[in-house]
């Protein structure tokens, strides 16, 4: 009897124009689980990762998250359903304080609307003050506290990528989506990202990582899942995928991939 | 050791909307002469007005050069309400509200899927036609002399200058608060979120469609609102209400006194109801200067007069900075 | 019947050549530096009073009065590049910053126009003949004629600079994207400073050319400036021809309208017209060029 998964996405596809971008692309995502989906350039993972977060709708196939399925549900649904996501380009409000960007993440959590926001006047001074304390902890766990009233032009990417998590973590996620985290980044900054992953994972986060890097995801995941010309060319344990001869010819060339054997 | 204080999180205080209005109240005691009074008048009727914009522009960043005509549309279904059907002056406001809210919803399903420019000019060609079927529907709207807007009376007489302008004073108070309320709290955010970043704002939950259209709505019933005390204080609406240089007033406005600051419409509105007081000298060149104006203001004080004092955001950045501080200062007490 | 079809015609191809000639010239600044510029009937309005105040007041010959009156509209793009467009860049102002900026410049044209000429309207002098001219059954003038021949004349001349000169090339790569250009050793600045030059150039002298049918005075710009708007956005503000094509059709619209329905409403209800245009088609009829760049 095993948990029911948290994420489903099933026989997957899409066309742009006569392009097949993704071909019947499926896998799960228990509880507690960290998935890294790798793959070559054009290999269909930033489509993939759209359509999961609801920026594009996908032709056909499913996706269910914690049993609902959320195939066609525009992007703004997700967060309060519990999915939260970060950007591989940073995407900050540059208008916005480090601390207010944070904020943001517990939006869903506010009165929505003019009227509905007068209407609890007396409990929203309350909020505020609890869900700013509540971002500063955030802030606390990436290490960037002192930062809290900085602009975001302050910033290193390196730091930004960080706030970016920390906004999305501000949801209390029950599913964490990561686009290309480690993209930029130098060796100190992957370190300090990792370890902050690891310690994610321990407190039972289930992720998933779309990268480049495969040093990074070999180290921070429980299993991969690799694509290649947006098919599924191989799902299983780090180990697992390395022996796989199908990833090695995508990654290195086919006559690697023979000699190895 | 005696313990240290924690700082006091700056929580921008409302305490300067209330000064605005004790300085508002005052001006009938303190300015004897009716002119003085009409002015007051025209100010806070620019200050509503450009509040609704700048929530729109300043803050969601979704341009409208539409908000002439919902100006003028407010003014002429407030009188048209009372003439043509016989509405009390309080029922009227609220009928009238009503129609420039719908109408602004109606106008912003389609139209707010365009973006920048695309939006400016769509709008603007709104602002045209609004203007257009003004001057041309005589019978109706009698066109360029326009219609009547009955006094507003009190027991049955009509009431005084001073109870006009504290009529005035008080749909300025309405809308001050709920301008000042909005961007001070969590929907102001989401509001500079949807400027900054719509797919960003998007996955985190905020439906970006949904706000931008409650906001266009708010800030077209503010513009009508602006326009009732228009014709209040006038007793007359014309097509001049939607006419071009209302909207160039407008940008003055909040170009001067700041856009997406929290007393820019306001600040802006004096200076820009007392400038051509002070430009009468320069006659001809009055348009000019008005020009000029507006371009050194974008060029060298980009944030206006009040961003000078506010810096702009700045209060929000101060607030989060103090939020660290206290709770760095708990932490250590916890630890001690 | 068709006679009646025809001068409608004829007279909406005229005006339209000028709402196309000043949608083409906002379309190619705002190719070259995405900024929508509120100065550009003023332009025209320029082109229109200069032609009266240089060949009534100085009674300069046309061709001289010509080259004076390119002359201030040269001055007044490089005012509005050096004065307006530049600050506002360097300081890293937003797009419609730049927009609200090039509507202070249009407020300080109309605005020493108005200190030089006064609001009343004054008598354009026609460069060619307003002599009636028969061609087959039409009676039309040469200038009237004229204006055509300009509109095909700048659309020609405008697509041969961008597509058949290195210059050309360069404008429409800064238009895609200023920071490679810029890469690449275009300099951009050059190249929005050509823009509102060339676009002021063509606005001038179509103003010039209106101005006898259509009377001159100082507020005239506004107008003009928002047919133009009009056209550009109806046919795509992406492409220059788009643009003008946009500035025809509008042109012919009116005619139409004012002819078999009434004139009364036209304005309005063409206005109308091009806002459900954008509602189905957000990028204006013919522009889809730039909506797939998005």
């Amino acid at each position: 009897m095993s948990v029911p998964p948290i994420l489903k996405v099933d026989g997957l596809y899409k066309r742009f124009g006569g392009l097949i971008a993704i071909n019947n692309v499926s896998f799960e995502i228990a509880p507690g689980e960290v998935k890294g989906l790798i793959g070559p350039n054009g290999a269909g993972k930033s489509t993939t990762f759209d359509m999961i977060t609801g920026v594009r709708p996908p032709t056909s196939g499913d996706i269910w998250f914690k049993a609902g399925r959320i195939t066609n549900q525009p992007a703004h649904t997700r967060s309060p359903l519990g999915m939260a996501r970060t950007f591989q380009i940073v995407r900050l409000f540059r208008g916005l304080s480090v601390l207010d960007n944070v904020l943001m993440g517990l939006q869903p959590k506010f009165p929505d609307g003019l009227f509905a926001s007068l209407a609890r006047l007396g409990s929203l001074r309350k909020q505020e003050s609890e869900s700013r304390d509540k971002a500063i902890q955030l802030l606390e766990f990436v290490g960037l506290a002192d930062r809290a009233g900085h602009p975001i032009e302050a910033l290193t990417l390196g730091q930004a990528r960080l706030v970016d998590i920390a906004r999305a973590l501000a949801s209390e996620p029950q599913l964490l989506m990561l686009d290309e985290p480690a993209a930029g980044l130098n060796d100190a900054e992957t370190r300090n990202l990792g370890n902050m992953l690891a310690i994610l994972k321990d407190r039972g986060m289930t992720m998933l990582l779309v990268e480049h890097d495969l040093d990074f995801i070999m180290k921070a995941c429980d299993t991969i899942v690799v694509m290649d010309h947006g098919v599924k060319i191989a799902d299983g344990s780090p180990a697992e995928v390395c022996r796989n001869r199908d990833v090695i010819a995508a990654y290195i060339g086919r006559r690697a991939a023979d000699a190895e054997h | 050791m005696s313990k240290p204080t924690l700082p006091a999180a700056p929580t921008p205080t409302i305490l300067p909307v209330f000064v605005f209005l004790a300085i508002g109240a005052l001006i009938p005691l303190v300015l004897e002469s009716g002119f003085y009074i009409r002015l007051a008048m025209l100010v806070w009727t620019y200050a509503v007005l450009c509040m609704g914009f700048n929530l729109l522009y300043g803050f969601a960043g979704q341009i409208s050069l539409g908000q002439p005509a919902f100006y003028s549309l407010g003014a002429y279904a407030y009188a048209m309400l009372q003439i043509k059907l016989g509405w009390s002056p309080a029922v009227a406001l609220g009928g009238s509200l009503a129609f420039v809210a719908v109408v602004s919803l109606l106008i912003g399903l389609p139209l707010l899927r365009l973006r920048t420019h695309y939006l400016a000019m769509a709008t603007l060609a709104f602002m045209l036609v609004e203007n257009g079927v003004a001057n041309r529907w005589i019978d109706f709207t009698g066109g360029q002399s326009g219609v009547e807007v009955p006094a507003l009376k009190w027991a049955g007489e009509e009431i005084g200058r001073t109870g006009i302008y504290y009529t005035v004073l008080g749909l300025a108070a309405v809308v001050l608060l709920l301008h000042d309320f909005l961007i001070r709290s969590h929907l102001g955010r989401g509001m500079q979120a949807i400027r900054d970043d719509e797919t960003a704002a998007q996955a985190l939950g905020v439906r970006v469609d949904l706000y931008k259209l409650r906001v266009l709505v708010l800030s077209s019933v503010m513009a009508a609102i602006a326009g009732i005390c228009f014709g209040i204080t006038s007793l007359r609406v014309d097509p001049s209400l939607s006419e071009f240089h209302v909207l160039v007033s407008l940008l003055t406005i909040v170009v001067m006194g700041g856009l997406g600051t929290r007393f820019g419409p306001i600040i802006g509105s004096v200076i820009v109801v007392a400038l051509p007081q002070v430009l009468t000298g320069f006659g001809r060149f009055e348009t000019a200067i008005y020009g000029a104006c507006i371009l050194v203001f974008l060029i060298f004080l980009p944030h206006g007069l009040s961003g000078l004092v506010e810096r702009k955001f700045q209060w929000r950045a101060d607030r989060a900075t103090a939020d660290a501080k206290r709770r760095k200062q708990v932490l250590k007490e916890e630890v001690s | 019947m068709l006679i009646k079809l025809s001068y409608l015609l004829l007279a909406g191809l005229t005006n339209g050549s000028v709402y196309g000639l000043i949608g083409l010239s906002l379309s190619i600044i705002y190719g070259s530096s995405r900024v929508i510029n509120f100065a550009q009937g003023e332009f025209a309005m320029l082109g229109a009073m200069c032609a009266f105040f240089f060949m009534v007041s100085a009674s300069l010959p046309w061709p001289l009065a010509m080259l004076a009156m390119i002359v201030v509209v040269v001055l007044a793009a490089l005012a509005l590049d050096y004065g307006i467009y530049r600050p506002l860049v360097r300081r890293r102002a937003a797009p419609l910053t730049i927009m609200i900026g090039t509507l202070a410049g249009a407020i300080i044209l109309y605005g020493l126009a108005f200190v030089v000429w006064g609001p009343e309207q004054k008598f354009v002098p026609p460069v060619l003949s307003l002599e009636p001219l028969r061609i087959g059954f039409l009676i039309t003038n040469s200038q009237q004629l004229s204006l055509i021949g300009l509109f095909i004349f700048f659309l020609m001349l405008t697509w041969y600079i961008l597509y058949r000169t290195r210059f050309g090339l360069s404008v429409r790569a800064t238009g895609v994207n200023p920071r490679t250009a810029l890469l690449m050793g275009i300099r951009s600045e050059r190249i929005v400073q050509f823009s509102f030059m060339f676009s002021a150039f063509i606005s001038g002298v179509a103003g010039m050319m209106i101005g006898p049918l259509l009377g001159g005075n100082v507020g005239m710009g506004l107008l003009l400036t928002v047919k133009g708007f009009m056209a550009a956005i109806f046919g795509g503000l992406g492409s220059p021809f788009a643009a003008a094509a946009g500035g025809l059709a509008i042109g012919m619209m009116e005619a139409l309208m004012a002819g078999y329905g009434t004139s009364l409403y036209a304005e309005p209800s063409i206005f109308v017209f091009i806002l459900m245009v954008l509602i189905v088609r957000p990028y204006g009829l013919l522009g889809d060029y730039e909506a797939e760049r998005r």
